[in-house]
């Protein structure tokens, strides 16, 4: 999503040009619509624009036209990701007129701050994708992430029946939820609030590393994610509103692993509840952006809600509705209005029949099921169960607590015992499933811990550390195979913790896939790496 | 012995005076013996014997001296006769000579014996010397004594010579002589040394002054303007008298203690000195250094002195356990000789602090805690293991023996706690509880298990297990607790460090003084001590193994997070005397420090209370539901009391209409007794007819008989009658006057029976009549009776019965909520850890006097329905107070502590086996894809000395920062 932060200046720019010398008029012209290209990602004719802005400027030109135009170079050179050179060309601005507003007071740190922070970057490309990364660990996300982003294109092209056009995409592996907010102009008590972990913008992609996150993230669906989105922004433009935007790439965003319109059953039983009790969110509280919601229950819901309404949109009014809200959109018509022509039916009926179509899916309620916040706050650094978060510990917690104590102390069955009792309190919590889990995996009860976990793994399936014991389980079961792909699954969420690596290492060996046993130990290598 | 043997030769060949003279007299003719008269005359002299002149003796004796200086006495001596000695002594020297270098020690030990001491050249001077004797008169002497002395002048006249003062003082001796002397001194012999002091003569008066000093002796002696000497026989003795130093007293404390390092202690002692007082001081050493402290500055100087001192031990931070050595000195004023100190014995303090205290009881607490986790445990596991019949009970004792030694251990603790005023009042009830607890489960079960009653041991076992999950949370959360109370007060010792920081930085800023900079630096090194000690308890505070995998780059700093580094770098600078930089740092380490504490007060504030909000929102609505019952009892007494009221009012009148009537029935009660008099009487005239028939006549006595038996019989019962209406006893009367009644109905019919015999002129009627009218009295009197019982029942109106009805349903209905109140409060209390005592025990009782509140308001007795509803609401009232006890020491216990599950994740990396090097932390071990070892699920405890360890020790430098993030989440 894109602000719009420069419509103003550029306004104010041609009505100065319309009062001022003839070379200002042509530059501050130039300038306008430099933006305007930069904004609409029509980044051949902005590159075409720059090149004669740059031509333009000399030494006859007066500061302030000079210094305007350096500032478009800044901010044209900061879309290409090109910070060094956007900062030359900004430093260029501030000296031609000798004078700073607040606009450049607020983008200038930013473009310092990604300068710095990219100078000695890493880069590899894929057919169709430039990946960056500055931290050496960070290296560990490219191949897999090139890997889903290539499969993601190949899926949403053909989806989309579309390819954008232009350069590779570049993405940006930005070390913690600071330098996203840097990067994007957001304010970093946002980004961490919202659990916002990356933004298409710029044309780019800009992700935060999982190695930010307590429990990291599955990083390749999100790349995915924000793949749909660029998507979308190039073949439509600004037009298209937040509740389709994000209804699209959530519903796309699992389509690289050929499984698009997933949605997992925590979110579904949150959607059928607010159906039930008439708690939904309106496509018109979603905008302006999904980041402002304070709840993580709230943004759950509301992916839920854009999801399944885009697929309800697919199946009754046809595999290219989308597209043709998008025709309409771009003519400048109402979303509710587009929405209405291409189903041939008045928004709210649609919005009531998808309602219906919901509740007809037999989506089961999950009682007690939680909200895994991906949370970037200095608490214990685990995922926050938001039902938890603000109140006492419940009889669950301190059953569980009893349980930790006895596990700590060797009493394994023990621990069992004190674990199901907090499990029949609090039967969907992700944190006890997982002790429960564990406990049952060093009592030596194995086919109990693959149950346990397995039911963790089905309602929470973004909980990383499920799949680590799972894959514990699955080995000390003898079950190679499905301890390959729980250590796998793993990684695909949380590739920084070495437990897998050294798992996995372990399993190719034995089966005798060296590469693959390579592979692991090269990016264990990668992970243990010191920053710089 | 060779020395013996010289010495017994030397004697045996020593020659007398008399002898000596006579070789002398040989040697120099020219002595003509003169010398040897001159020793027989020196004798007589010396016993006083002189029977001769002693004018001419002197002049033999100047004429004898002229002639001795002008012989070589050495002559005397005849070499030959020491030819054997010498080479005696010779050979002996040469021994000695050879000891002294062959034999070690020897020379010390020649040393030690030889009497060198005695050994005097002034003395056999002074005693061989000669003079004339000089006998001075009229004595007198001046004494002046030191000015602290405070002593006055002293004037003695006469006396035999002798002085004796105050060392310091000083001594005017003047005395008349009876020759003009030219010259005159005084020979002083004081301290093994000898020596003249000069003497002012004025024609034959000689004076001198004398410093007293050391104990010795003098004389005068003068010369005349012959040149000759006179001197006094005898030495006068001198007596120096020194300034004693001063006494000094402790007379509290009066023996070693053990004392509270945060107390005060009172020092009582008295001091006295001959002279005067100049101070006196409580000396004491700690850590190895002396301090003083001064009591009292004397000024002027005072004879003795008796105070107290309030000691502040506290102030002086002695270290608990430290034993502290202490006394009283006095020193006095003596400022000529040197004053002097006096001392009273040492006593010792052995520092007892309450806070170490009440860390020894925390670490038992844990102990107790890990005892009860094993237990629980053990017991798990028990009931998990399908144990063969035989084994149960086997296994059964195994768990009474454990069970049994966390009983002891908790009886063994709990007098530590009782008497701790740290722990608070809550851990104490607690332990209370579960003392009794635990020992009535112990009981059962042992009971059980005797009778092998596997059923009820098995139920036991789950109780046994109900009881202690709630405990152990409860420890778990205490321990918390305690442990932030511990951090708590350091961090205040570090805010009042700060503080006192702060104050020096200011002064520092405005004097420069380089004392302020050291005493900068003095003050950052406690401030380190703390703060390390600080981080080393919130290691402590550590909680369970982390059981996933956590990315520490997750784990960010905050910016002004890292309280250590910045008060070392405060620190440098003050070393290096930075003074823009010290300042600058100063407040960059305070406000980091401000940060934390204020996080770390955040934190603890979020702890809660003991018990949850959901409990406490229980307690809070049995305790209104309690006052609401109590509300409610105390309107049904206000309803009752005024039917009692009435009813005592009613009682009243009723027993004043009862006097009255009383009155009337002891009148018919009199007639009756008359009437039947007269009866008797009348029976008593009777007789049979004349000429009867003997049987007929006999049966008319018989009647006759049986009729005045009836009657007496019927006096008697009257008699009985008046005796109950006397003593209100109405029922018995009332039974008396049915007998009446009846014995009237029999006497009439016996009389009817009997008259057929009687004679015609018998008042056949008219006894018949009195039978009647005595049968209708005793009627009426029973009448009467019944109408005065009534009146005196209660006097309560049917409308106050039928209130006295509606008021027992309600009673019934308030019994009923005292029910439900009881049952929801028994649920409650079953989910504490600590039940409020007796509670529920009052609201039993409550509830007892409530149902005979009931029944008797049923019964229209309100005097006894209210009785019970007065008792009522005062065990009701018992109960809120338990209550508001319980939820006030619950509430005095929620200023500190963790929640329950608080599971602040420990670092991975100080555990074997973990994720250690890797950015990363795992608290189990999953590398080479197997499963968690032996030692990987170590005792946390054991974990947390071992972090505790690695915190105190230096740390890798890549693992500093995370260490300090680490222990700021746990503040978080």
């Amino acid at each position: 999503m894109m602000r719009k932060p420069l419509r103003a200046i550029c306004l104010g720019l041609i009505l100065a040009a319309v009062f001022a010398a003839p070379s200002s008029v042509t530059l501050s012209g130039l300038i306008g619509s430099g933006y305007e290209a930069l904004e609409d990602w029509r980044f051949q004719e902005a590159d075409e624009l720059a090149a004669q802005v740059s031509d333009l400027i000399g030494p006859d030109t007066d500061k302030e036209s000079a210094a305007t135009a350096y500032y478009f170079l800044g901010q044209y050179w900061f879309y290409h990701a090109d910070y060094r050179r956007a900062l030359s060309e900004l430093d260029q601005s501030k000296s031609s007129s000798g004078k700073t507003d607040a606009d450049f007071d607020k983008f200038y740190p930013r473009v310092q701050h990604l300068a710095e922070l990219f100078a000695d970057a890493q880069e590899k490309s894929s057919a169709h994708f430039v990946m960056r990364w500055v931290n050496p660990r960070d290296e560990v996300l490219v191949d897999s992430g090139l890997e889903a982003l290539e499969q993601a294109y190949s899926a949403l092209a053909k989806d989309f029946n579309y390819t954008p056009p232009g350069e590779k995409i570049l993405v940006e592996i930005l070390p913690a939820p600071s330098d996203l907010a840097q990067a994007v102009g957001l304010d970093e008590s946002m980004i961490k609030d919202s659990g916002t972990v990356a933004v298409c913008k710029f044309r780019r992609l800009m992700v935060t590393s999982p190695r930010a996150l307590a429990f990291g993230y599955e990083y390749q669906t999100t790349l995915s994610h924000e793949l749909s989105h660029f998507f979308i922004f190039s073949l439509a433009g600004e037009q298209v509103p937040i509740w389709l935007h994000e209804g699209i790439a959530k519903y796309e965003e699992s389509s690289y692993k050929n499984d698009p319109g997933r949605i997992n059953p925590a979110p579904k039983s949150f959607l059928v509840t607010a159906i039930k009790n008439n708690e939904l969110i309106t496509f018109q509280q979603m905008s302006p952006t999904f980041a402002q919601f304070k709840s993580p229950k709230q943004g759950q819901l509301a992916f839920a809600e854009v999801e399944t309404y885009v697929g309800y949109l697919k199946q009754t009014c046809g595999q290219d509705s989308w597209f043709k809200i998008f025709d309409l959109l771009k003519k400048g018509t109402g979303d509710q209005q587009a929405v209405a022509a291409v189903c041939k039916q008045p928004f709210p009926a649609v919005w009531a029949g998808w309602k219906k179509w919901v509740l007809s899916q037999g989506w089961p309620v999950i009682p007690g099921a939680v909200v895994l916040k991906l949370e970037f706050k200095e608490q214990e650094g685990k995922e926050e169960e938001e039902a938890a978060s603000d109140e006492e510990p419940g009889k669950g917690s301190q059953y569980a607590r009893l349980g930790d104590l006895l596990r700590d102390r060797g009493s394994y069955r023990a621990a069992v015992v004190e674990y199901n009792k907090a499990i029949a309190y609090e039967p969907y919590s992700p944190t006890i499933l997982n002790k429960l889990g564990l406990g049952q995996l060093l009592a030596k009860d194995y086919q109990s811990a693959i149950a346990t976990l397995n039911r963790s793994a089905q309602v929470y399936p973004e909980y990383s550390s499920t799949y680590s014991r799972l894959g514990q389980a699955y080995l000390a079961a003898a079950d190679d195979k499905n301890a390959i792909l729980a250590f796998e699954t793993a990684l695909g969420l949380n590739p920084f913790n070495p437990g897998p690596y050294n798992n996995l290492y372990g399993l190719y060996s034995k089966a005798g896939d060296k590469a693959k046993a390579d592979t692991m130990a090269r990016d264990l290598e990668i992970i243990k790496r010191k920053n710089k | 012995m060779g020395a013996t043997g010289l010495m017994i030769w030397a004697r045996r060949s020593w020659l007398s005076r008399e002898k000596t003279a006579l070789l002398c007299e040989r040697k120099f003719p020219e002595l003509n013996d003169g010398l040897i008269s001159l020793v027989q005359l020196s004798s007589m002299v010396a016993e006083r014997k002189t029977d001769f002149s002693l004018g001419l003796f002197e002049l033999h004796l100047e004429q004898l001296e002229e002639k001795l200086n002008r012989i070589k006495l050495l002559e005397v001596a005849e070499p030959k006769r020491l030819r054997i000695p010498a080479g005696v002594f010779a050979g002996l020297l040469l021994g000695w000579v050879a000891l002294l270098f062959l034999v070690p020690g020897f020379p010390l030990a020649m040393s030690q014996a030889l009497a060198l001491k005695g050994l005097s050249r002034v003395k056999g001077r002074e005693a061989l010397k000669v003079s004339r004797p000089l006998e001075l008169y009229d004595l007198v002497m001046d004494y002046q004594f030191p000015a602290y002395s405070g002593l006055p002048p002293r004037h003695v006249e006469g006396g035999d010579g002798s002085v004796s003062g105050l060392v310091g003082g000083e001594v005017s001796i003047s005395a008349k002589s009876p020759i003009a002397a030219a010259k005159a001194w005084i020979q002083l012999s004081a301290g093994g040394s000898s020596r003249r002091l000069s003497a002012e003569v004025k024609g034959k008066d000689i004076r001198a002054k004398l410093a007293i000093g050391q104990s010795g002796q003098y004389r005068f002696e003068a010369e005349d303007k012959d040149g000759k000497v006179w001197s006094e026989p005898e030495f006068n003795k001198i007596s120096s008298i020194p300034d004693r130093a001063p006494e000094v007293e402790l007379v509290a404390p009066d023996r070693d203690l053990t004392v509270n390092e945060e107390e005060g202690m009172t020092v009582r002692f008295r001091a006295r000195d001959d002279y005067g007082l100049e101070s006196v001081a409580l000396v004491f050493s700690s850590r190895g250094r002396e301090k003083r402290i001064e009591l009292k500055k004397f000024d002027p100087s005072e004879l003795e002195v008796e105070r107290e001192y309030n000691w502040n031990l506290a102030a002086e931070n002695f270290l608990p356990g430290e034993k502290v050595a202490y006394y009283i000195e006095a020193i006095d004023n003596n400022n000529v000789t040197g004053p002097g100190l006096g001392r009273s014995p040492t006593r010792y303090l052995e520092i007892f602090s309450p806070l170490k205290a009440h860390e020894d009881i925390i670490a038992a607490e844990q102990e107790l805690f890990e005892k009860l986790i094993a237990l629980l445990g053990k017991s798990l596991d028990a009931d998990l293991e399908k144990t063969p019949a035989g084994k149960y009970f086997e296994t059964e004792s195994a768990l009474l023996k454990q069970f049994g030694e966390v009983k002891s251990f908790l009886e063994a603790l709990r007098p530590r706690v009782e008497n701790d005023s740290y722990s608070a009042d809550l851990i104490k009830e607690a332990i209370a509880q579960s003392l009794d607890q635990y020992r009535k489960l112990i009981a059962d079960r042992e009971a059980a298990r005797n009778a092998r009653n596997s059923a009820l041991t098995a139920q036991l076992r789950k109780n046994t297990v109900s009881r202690l999950e709630p405990d152990i949370l409860f420890w778990d959360k205490q321990l918390q607790k305690q442990r932030m109370d511990f951090l708590l007060a350091l961090g205040d010792k570090l805010k009042t460090g700060q503080e006192e920081l702060a104050k020096l930085m200011a002064q520092y800023a405005r004097t420069k003084d380089p004392e302020t900079l050291k005493q900068i630096e003095a003050k950052l090194d406690e401030l380190k001590m703390i703060y390390s000690e600080f981080l080393a308890r919130m290691a402590e505070m550590g909680q369970t193994v982390q059981d996933e995998f956590v990315n520490l780059d997750s784990l960010k700093k905050q910016g002004a997070g890292d309280v250590m580094a910045k008060l070392e770098k405060f620190r440098q600078s003050v070393h290096d005397k930075d003074v823009n930089g010290a300042l600058s740092d100063a407040n960059d380490f305070m406000a980091a420090l401000d940060q934390m504490l204020g996080q770390l007060k955040e934190g603890s504030e979020k702890m809660g209370s003991s018990l949850s909000k959901e409990t406490m929102a229980a307690l809070e609505s049995g305790m209104n539901k309690l006052k609401e019952l109590s509300a409610a009892e105390e309107k049904l007494i206000s309803e009752t009391s005024p039917i009692y009221q009435k009813q005592l009012e009613n009682q009243e009148r009723a027993l004043a209409q009862m006097d009255r009537q009383k009155q009337g029935l002891q009148a018919q009660l009199d007639q009756l007794s008359r009437a039947l008099k007269a009866q008797s009487e009348l029976l008593n005239k009777l007789n049979p007819p004349q000429g009867q028939d003997p049987a007929k006549a006999q049966e008319f006595y018989n009647g006759r008989n049986q009729i005045a038996n009836t009657l007496w019989q019927m006096s008697r019962e009257l008699e009985y009658a008046k005796k109950d209406l006397e003593q209100n006893q109405a029922e018995s009367l009332n039974r008396r006057m049915a007998n009446v009644e009846q014995q009237f109905k029999n006497l009439k019919q016996t009389w009817q029976k009997a008259s057929k015999n009687m004679p015609s002129s018998a008042p056949k009627s008219e006894f018949e009549s009195a039978c009647n009218g005595g049968l209708g009295q005793a009627g009426s009197i029973r009448k009467d009776l019944d109408g005065m019982s009534q009146s005196s029942k209660g006097g309560l109106s049917q409308a106050d019965q039928a209130r006295l009805n509606g008021l027992s349903k309600q009673q019934a209905q308030v019994r009923g909520q005292l029910d439900q109140l009881m049952k929801e409060l028994g649920e409650t209390f079953d989910q504490l850890p600590v039940k409020p005592p007796k509670v529920l025990d009052h609201l039993g009782r409550a509830g007892l006097k409530m149902r005979d509140a009931e029944g008797e308001l049923e019964l229209n007795n309100p005097d006894l329905g209210l009785n019970a509803e007065k008792e009522s609401k005062y065990w009701l009232e018992q109960a809120m107070n338990g209550m508001e006890k319980f939820m006030d020491k619950v509430k005095k216990n929620a200023q500190s502590g963790a929640g329950v599950g608080m599971n602040m994740p420990m670092k991975g990396s100080a555990r074997a086996g973990s994720g250690q090097g890797q950015e990363g932390s795992e608290g189990f071990k999953s590398e080479n894809f197997e499963l968690p070892g032996a030692d990987a699920n170590k005792n946390p405890v054991e974990l947390r000395k071992r972090i505790l360890k690695a915190m105190r020790e230096n740390s890798p430098k890549e693992y500093e920062d995370l260490i300090r993030d680490y222990y700021k989440r746990l503040v978080q």
